[in-house]
């Protein structure tokens, strides 16, 4: 079942906006066994088939059809994410080989920013000199204090991950390495408290947070929203007022400690994002507004495919039929779940376009509204709670542009 | 799109029309969150950006 097949036909937008972030999977293994993990435990087991490294050759390939789209579209820029997997296990030989694939490919067409997505256990002294040298930017995995962060994200064989982790954001804390860092990922859990949990993060000093909510579906929902298996048939109340909200009460009080702050401590982008739609100015987060979709995801043995989330939802679901030997990325902007994702409030179930919250939320991350009746014409599972979140701030906001300063 | 349905979703919005320059440029100069996004807001270009980077929301 692929991206084609999944739900009733789009209803076609304007023509595919560029894509402008390309995703490598340049190793398709992991060092952790994170239960909650998309890639490995979910309904998409496609992984098993991958190439546990991308090979020089894929990168070569990839690096140049980027090129391809940069020239037929003008792109002033793009950006590379290296992931996985874990990245980092293709050790530093090939990593330093393939960033320098990317950088006489790209470096002579447009401008070229490069990341990684990683779980920390692998950050070293050497491999942060690597990426030092190749101007590539850091993203770490940590979802709290060690109680927290070990509940899910530990080694195969049971071992704790917290404290190598914490070791490797010690070393980002440098000075030396400090413009490297970008931020932090924290996956939301109902166990932890959520201030002590950003608090965690903020020891620190994360540039930005990024909080994301588990991965789960109207079929399957995520932990605490088993309830929750039949997409609404009307918007939610435009004041947040719901029964059972717990993402939401999780959420809030993570808002109110970040925006009480005397100084922000952190950028927090979802909040950042959804305060930019409350503003009614363009919300650029892949989890919520109508922004248009503009990544793609190319896999380790060289095959397209969209969000890496929507393995969650069948198997085959991310898979375009695409591949850099045969394709150009242009090509994989009209598939169905491409047009669909890049059609604003077009490519919204009719829930989702008479709600209040249209331009704020955009419905949540695309994969979280899918239903096997209805495909993904549906609002968030999280949709509750999401309203309630914005409503919340919504509120703060504007008592905020009266108070005595 | 529908007229009351835009309605609707401008009155879920947070407007600052009606505070005066005065009152947004201190606000706006706060180092909190709520200044540097209304800093955002205020900077934002009058034309519409195609698009700015989405965040990929994947965790590793």
């Amino acid at each position: 079942m692929t991206g084609r097949e999944l739900g009733p036909a789009g209803p076609g937008g304007p023509s595919g906006v560029p894509l402008r972030q390309f995703l490598l999977k340049i190793h398709s293994r992991c060092n952790l066994s994170c239960d909650y993990c998309y890639v490995y435990f979910a309904a998409d087991q496609s992984w098993r088939e991958q190439p546990v490294v991308m090979s020089l050759d894929t990168v070569r390939r990839a690096a140049d059809r980027i090129v391809e789209h940069a020239l037929e579209h003008r792109l002033p820029s793009v950006r590379v994410i290296l992931h996985g997997g874990e990245p980092l296990l293709v050790g530093r030989k090939h990593l330093s080989e393939l960033l320098a694939v990317l950088r006489e490919r790209l470096d002579p067409v447009t401008r070229f920013h490069c990341s990684l997505q990683t779980n920390g256990t692998l950050l070293t002294p050497g491999v942060l000199e690597l990426l030092l040298d190749h101007r590539v930017e850091v993203t770490v995995s940590l979802d709290g204090p060690p109680a927290a962060h070990d509940r899910h994200r530990r080694f195969a064989d049971g071992r704790p991950s917290h404290a190598q982790v914490a070791a490797a954001l010690g070393l980002l804390g440098r000075p030396g390495y400090r413009d490297l860092f970008v931020g932090l990922l924290c996956v939301v859990d109902l166990a932890n408290d959520p201030v002590e949990t950003y608090e965690a993060l903020l020891d620190f000093a994360p540039p930005r947070v990024d909080f994301l909510l588990p991965h789960g579906t109207w079929r399957h929902p995520p932990p605490g929203l088993e309830d929750r298996t039949a997409p609404p048939r009307h918007p939610p109340d435009p004041e947040g007022r719901h029964e059972r909200i717990p993402y939401a009460q999780w959420l809030i009080p993570v808002f109110d400690r970040w925006f009480d702050a005397p100084r922000r401590e952190t950028s927090v982008r979802m909040f950042e994002e959804l305060m930019s739609g409350l503003f009614g100015d363009p919300v650029n987060a892949e989890a919520f507004g109508l922004t248009p979709h503009d990544l793609v995801v190319v896999e380790s043995d060289g095959t397209l495919e969209d969000s890496d989330s929507l393995k969650v939802v069948a198997p085959g679901a991310p898979a375009t039929g695409l591949d850099v030997f045969r394709n150009s990325f242009s090509e994989a902007l009209s598939t169905d779940t491409m047009r669909r994702r890049q059609s604003g409030a077009h490519g919204l179930g009719q829930v989702c376009r008479d709600c209040a919250f249209t331009t704020v939320c955009g419905g949540g991350l695309y994969s979280h509204r899918h239903h096997p009746a209805t495909g993904f014409a549906n609002p968030s599972v999280y949709c509750a709670d999401l309203a309630a979140l914005i409503a919340h701030m919504r509120r703060r906001m504007n008592e905020s542009l009266v108070r005595p300063l | 799109m529908d007229a009351p349905q835009q309605s609707s979703r401008n009155a879920c919005l947070v407007k600052v029309k009606g505070l005066s320059p005065d009152r947004l440029a201190a606000l706006a100069g706060t180092n909190t969150a709520f200044g540097l996004a209304l800093q955002r807001h205020l900077q934002k270009p009058d034309s519409p950006q195609v698009t700015a980077y989405v965040v990929f929301n994947s965790a590793l």
